[in-house]
């Protein structure tokens, strides 16, 4: 079972749905809660204990933390000392599990993990840490905690929402709305067209080329990272839309995980735009964390002391900025190429970061404006270079092969070699996959420019409207990427 | 009210689509005994782009095959002419149309099958881990034949020669290399893994065209710890004997010599250059030992595929 088969958008989604719907409505989160451990034992069977063992921590670490806070025992430091003991014990319980299932394959012991674990690994953190924070209250029934960890929309890749966003329309029962049943199916059909049309269209190109690109030339490789980076788009931001689409059928709404991450202005603004929950996540959990703790604080007014307040106001965002970075690279896995894409970002942002107020004065001097199109151009290129090369280290089989592909690119482009090239799709493939990208690309402008296209559908006759839709699913099923000759590919981020 | 309003418009909804499919069922049903037809145009524009009755040897089979089989080597070294009208996941009921085209133009001596193809499904069935998409598939032609929009309108897009830059006479070159380190594979057993019954009737009806086109039917097992076993090779076995047909397993040649530690690109799935010019080489010497074909390298009639092997030495196949 996964999001982008029709199993899961006409089978299993529309049976909760009349479930729930005619469950009584105090009941009806017991039928979301049977369906998230139904879907989930569909995928990962016995690991289900797994998630179950996460409830149960997170869910008694919230108790007792509420408990300690609430009860007046001990107050002010042996209070905050408690606590932190606490949520250090749930942290490391949960932690450990991910760490058991993901990275012990470091030492040589590669266990099948649980599906969607760095997921709801993370979310577990979030509420632990929010209870220990006081900005939520620990919850006190076990089904509403289970719930929100284990909503099966966003089990397997995400969007990682948090407690107070979600929990209590999840627990609430409320009877599906017409409006939202329609509008989440759209949402569906969206993700259905970058998921079959463009993502598993270019998967082959992207495979020949990552797989074997000592056979290809620099330009070919070129192509193939770009189209890496096409995929993991349209893929990952596909699957967000099936999966935000089915909660809203449930009145749900979670959080978008991507916002139009192609017309950012800089690195760090990209991943304002691309995986947000995670960079908020990292923000929130991370970034703050480490950055406001003593020994960081200590290391500032030394360098204050040394360099003065120009120098020293850079540290403490630069010390978080690599443990948030690291973290970031730590988390898709245990491999060199993900920490190294991790530093990778560290560096651009840390470089962005210092360079900031050079380059403005800069280019004030200069006369050029940030919105003129020169400067946007240029910005444009150099973030087409920052994220395409570091989408490159991400999908490398080995960091050496990474560089290899780059020494390739650098040293033997012949662009002349292109047309010479076997992707292993045919012409009809890669014209389909440019139109249907250009498609994508239109809505990401009109969203950018704050233009709902569902809503305008949604203004149309009813002839209009459903002469779109049907255009639409009729686009999959004739155009789309399955059957024979294709290869229906796994969704990427389900494995990290 | 409301409800049942919106009810009546999403059975609505579903009824026009279920209209429109079913009308778009009819102009996407075809010859159903064809699976993956866009390989089978692909495959077929190409050997049809070579001259009339020039082929000697025909291979035919999956992935395995055409990385294993270098119909320009097997030309330098022993000078006869062949072409690999193999395709990914190849079935053999597309093998069989491909054959049934290649017939049209060529005459070739002799028909060489890589047996992986026989445990796929031979059939044109849609195979789907989705169980909703393979219902579909069945039941509406439009899910099932789809991708034969790239043939309406007689396609506008040239074919030949699409799934290679060079032309290598279908031959496919990798040069990656990942270690197959997983030790003996070939364990003598006397168990035997039959195939499925519509293999049978496939392989007796490739059998028949060829003998109708007067082409001797061989079976080669390439080396492929992945995929082969001992089984399988009593399987082909029985079927040869009962045909009179010749098989060569190349995984218990031992003078083919594979060395799986540089001659495989995956693990063992398949063979890469290193190891596909060892396996050409055998292949070569088998076929022009046991069945009458001729060199034509001196013959000027041949002289495009003189400028074939010129053009590929960009790739060291004579290394």
């Amino acid at each position: 079972m996964s999001y982008h088969l029709l199993t899961y958008s006409l089978i299993f989604l529309p049976a909760v749905m009349l479930l729930y719907q005619l469950a009584p409505e105090k009941y009806r989160w017991s039928v979301l809660l049977a369906a998230d451990y139904v879907f989930f034992w569909m995928i990962s069977k016995k690991l289900i204990i797994c998630l179950l063992a996460s409830t149960v921590i997170t869910y008694v670490t919230g108790r007792v933390l509420g408990f300690v806070t609430e009860s007046g025992k001990v107050k002010g430091k042996k209070l905050t000392a408690r606590k932190r003991i606490i949520l250090a014990c749930g942290i490391c319980l949960t932690l450990g599990l991910l760490i058991v299932y993901k990275y012990l394959r470091v030492f040589g012991i590669s266990l099948i993990a649980p599906i969607g674990i760095s997921y709801y690994t993370l979310q577990t953190i979030s509420y632990m840490m929010d209870v220990y924070r006081c900005t939520i209250k620990a919850e006190k029934k076990f089904a509403k905690t289970a719930l929100y960890l284990s909503f099966f929309p966003q089990l397997m890749e995400g969007p990682i929402s948090r407690f107070s966003d979600v929990a209590e329309a999840l627990y609430s029962g409320k009877q599906i709305e017409f409006e939202n049943l329609v509008f989440g199916y759209q949402r569906i059909i969206w993700g259905l067209f970058k998921k079959m049309l463009i993502a598993d269209r270019i998967a082959p190109m992207v495979g020949k080329v990552f797989n074997s690109y000592e056979s290809y030339a620099g330009s070919a490789i070129a192509i193939g990272v770009i189209c890496f980076t096409i995929q993991l788009y349209m893929e990952f931001s596909g699957c967000m839309d099936i999966v935000i689409g089915s909660g809203q059928i449930f009145g749900v709404k979670l959080p978008e995980n991507f916002r139009q991450p192609f017309f950012a202005k800089s690195a760090s603004d990209f991943w304002r735009r691309w995986h947000i929950t995670l960079g908020a996540w990292l923000k929130d959990y991370v970034f703050y964390p480490v950055s406001l703790a003593k020994p960081v604080k200590k290391i500032g007014k030394k360098v204050k002391g040394i360099w003065g307040i120009n120098v020293s106001k850079f540290v403490a965002p630069t010390i978080a900025l690599f443990f948030v970075w690291l973290s970031n690279g730590i988390w898709h896995g245990a491999g060199w190429t993900y920490l190294f894409y991790g530093m990778y970002y560290f560096v651009i942002i840390f470089l962005e970061n210092i360079l900031e107020n050079p380059a403005a004065k800069l280019m004030e001097r200069m006369k050029l404006s940030q919105e003129g199109m020169p400067v946007k151009l240029l910005r444009g290129i150099k973030l087409f270079f920052i994220v395409n090369i570091g989408e490159m280290f991400f999908r490398a089989p080995t960091l050496s092969q990474g560089f290899g592909m780059l020494g390739r690119m650098l040293t033997s482009f012949n662009l002349s070699a292109l047309f010479e090239t076997n992707f292993g799709v045919d012409g009809y493939d890669i014209i389909l996959a440019v139109v249907c990208f250009a498609i994508v690309m239109v809505v990401d402008v009109l969203h950018e420019k704050g233009i709902s296209i569902r809503q305008r559908i949604a203004s149309q006759r009813l002839a209009v409207r459903w002469g779109f839709w049907y255009a639409a699913i009729l686009c999959i099923v004739i155009f789309g990427a399955y059957g024979a000759g294709y290869t229906v590919v796994d969704m990427i981020y389900a494995a990290y | 009210m409301k409800i049942s309003k919106n009810f009546i418009k999403v059975i609505g909804f579903w009824l026009g689509l279920f209209v429109i499919l079913e009308g778009l069922s009819l102009a996407f049903n075809r010859d159903k005994n064809i699976y993956d037809i866009n390989s089978v145009k692909c495959k077929e524009a190409e050997i049809n782009a070579e001259a009339d009755n020039t082929i000697e040897v025909i291979f035919c089979g999956d992935s395995e095959c055409y990385s294993s089989f270098c119909p320009l080597q097997m030309y330098q070294e022993f000078g006869f002419t062949s072409y690999v009208c193999a395709t990914s996941a190849q079935r053999l009921c597309d093998t069989y149309a491909i054959l049934d085209n290649t017939f049209k133009s060529q005459s070739p001596k002799v028909v060489v099958l890589e047996t992986n193809c026989l445990y796929r499904n031979s059939a044109s069935d849609c195979e789907d881990e989705d169980s909703v998409m393979k219902f579909l598939s069945k039941h509406m032609p439009v899910f099932a034949y789809h991708s034969d929009w790239k043939n309406l309108g007689g396609g506008f897009i040239e074919r030949g020669r699409s799934m290679q830059g060079q032309d290598f006479k279908g031959f496919v070159l990798r040069k990656s290399v990942i270690p197959y380190t997983g030790g003996a594979y070939m364990n003598k057993t006397d168990i035997a893994e039959d195939f499925s019954d519509d293999t049978y009737e496939y392989l007796d009806k490739i059998l028949k065209l060829c003998q109708e086109h007067n082409a001797k039917l061989m079976l080669v097992s390439v080396p492929s710890p992945k995929n082969w076993s001992y089984e399988r090779h009593n399987a082909v076995t029985e079927w040869v004997k009962m045909n009179d047909v010749a098989y060569v397993d190349l995984n218990l040649e031992h003078n083919v010599d594979i060395d799986w530690l540089t001659d495989t690109k995956d693990g063992g799935d398949h063979l890469n250059f290193v190891g596909a010019k060892k396996a050409t080489h055998f292949m070569g010497e088998y076929l022009f030992n046991n069945y009458a074909l001729s060199d034509r390298r001196k013959n000027p009639d041949f002289k495009a595929w003189e400028d074939c092997v010129s053009a590929s030495g960009e790739f060291s196949l004579k290394d």
